[in-house]
């Protein structure tokens, strides 16, 4: 079956991604942050309080505009670990957003610390349809194997 | 809680399937491959029966509603709130049975060790039915 992918653009936000990056974590600490608070508070006039700057910053995320910053932030993360040769966003159908995640060669310790982050993502953000695919390079080019381009080499 | 017709399929599927990976002898496979695919798709039974057992709903949509969420993600969702420890099991299974499946260079790059592995980590999900 063949997908409709499109490669989201580092300049779909129009600001330079380092500045993506800083907003990106602000966001996701604030969220963090707000789950806890509303954990740890024990009356229900806090609880509501709580429970209303949560639901509005949940708000908020649902904007594309929050949704590229949390997506710009995880890739931002991914990069951090050096086994990571690049990572690429695709947005596929039904809406599931993709990041393509290079690594050299098989390598369990980078792909342990990548399933850590992705699960911390999906735990912070269930209302979102992230995947992730990690593909190994042994050798190609990333062109050769991103759904975007170059020969069609992967693909459901 | 007794299991119901939903889980006992998926047991019997997820059996089915682990008896075909142990078939093709996942220490030394000639088809190391499809000891991997056949392992996901093992712990992939595994979880559906789980998740039929305590009455789980995986969230279905109309055709053309745009804010979907993906069944795996939805698996991947059910494993990391029932069995968090093996959530890492699970999104290693699914990324090794996707390049099994679609990567041509798989098969001759991929370590001695990995089809079991795979099975390994399979067997892990036996336990949980």
């Amino acid at each position: 079956m063949g997908q409709k992918v499109k490669e989201v653009s580092r300049s779909t936000l129009g600001c330079p991604s380092s500045r993506i990056d800083v907003c990106g974590r602000i966001v996701m600490e604030r969220v963090r942050y707000a789950r806890l608070e509303e954990e740890l508070r024990r009356t229900k006039e806090e609880k509501e309080k709580y429970r209303f700057y949560f639901l509005t910053l949940l708000e908020k995320m649902k904007s594309s505009f929050c949704r590229y910053l949390i997506m710009q932030s995880f890739e931002n993360s991914l990069r951090q670990i050096s086994q990571v040769r690049s990572v690429h966003l695709f947005e596929e159908e039904e809406n599931t957003m993709s990041f393509y995640i290079f690594l050299d060669k098989e390598n369990w310790e980078a792909e342990e610390q990548i399933y850590k982050k992705y699960g911390d993502l999906l735990s912070d953000f269930p209302e979102f349809d992230i995947q992730i695919r990690l593909l190994r390079l042994w050798d190609r080019q990333t062109r050769d194997l991103l759904p975007s381009g170059g020969e069609k080499i992967f693909g459901e | 809680m007794a299991s119901s017709p939903g889980s006992l399929a998926h047991k019997a599927k997820a059996q089915h399937n682990f008896d075909f990976v142990q078939s093709l002898s996942p220490t030394t496979p000639r088809y190391p491959d499809w000891v991997v695919i056949g392992s996901f798709y093992t712990a992939l039974h595994c979880v559906c029966a789980c998740a039929s057992k305590i009455g789980w709903k995986w969230k279905k949509y109309p055709s053309g509603f745009t804010k979907k969420i993906s069944m795996h993600t939805q698996e991947l969702r059910f494993v990391q709130k029932k069995f968090p420890n093996l959530f890492t099991y699970y999104e290693r299974l699914f990324q090794e049975c996707w390049n099994a499946r679609y990567d041509p260079l798989y098969l001759n790059r991929i370590s001695t060790s990995m089809p079991n592995d795979m099975f390994r980590i399979a067997s892990m999900f036996m336990t949980i039915v």
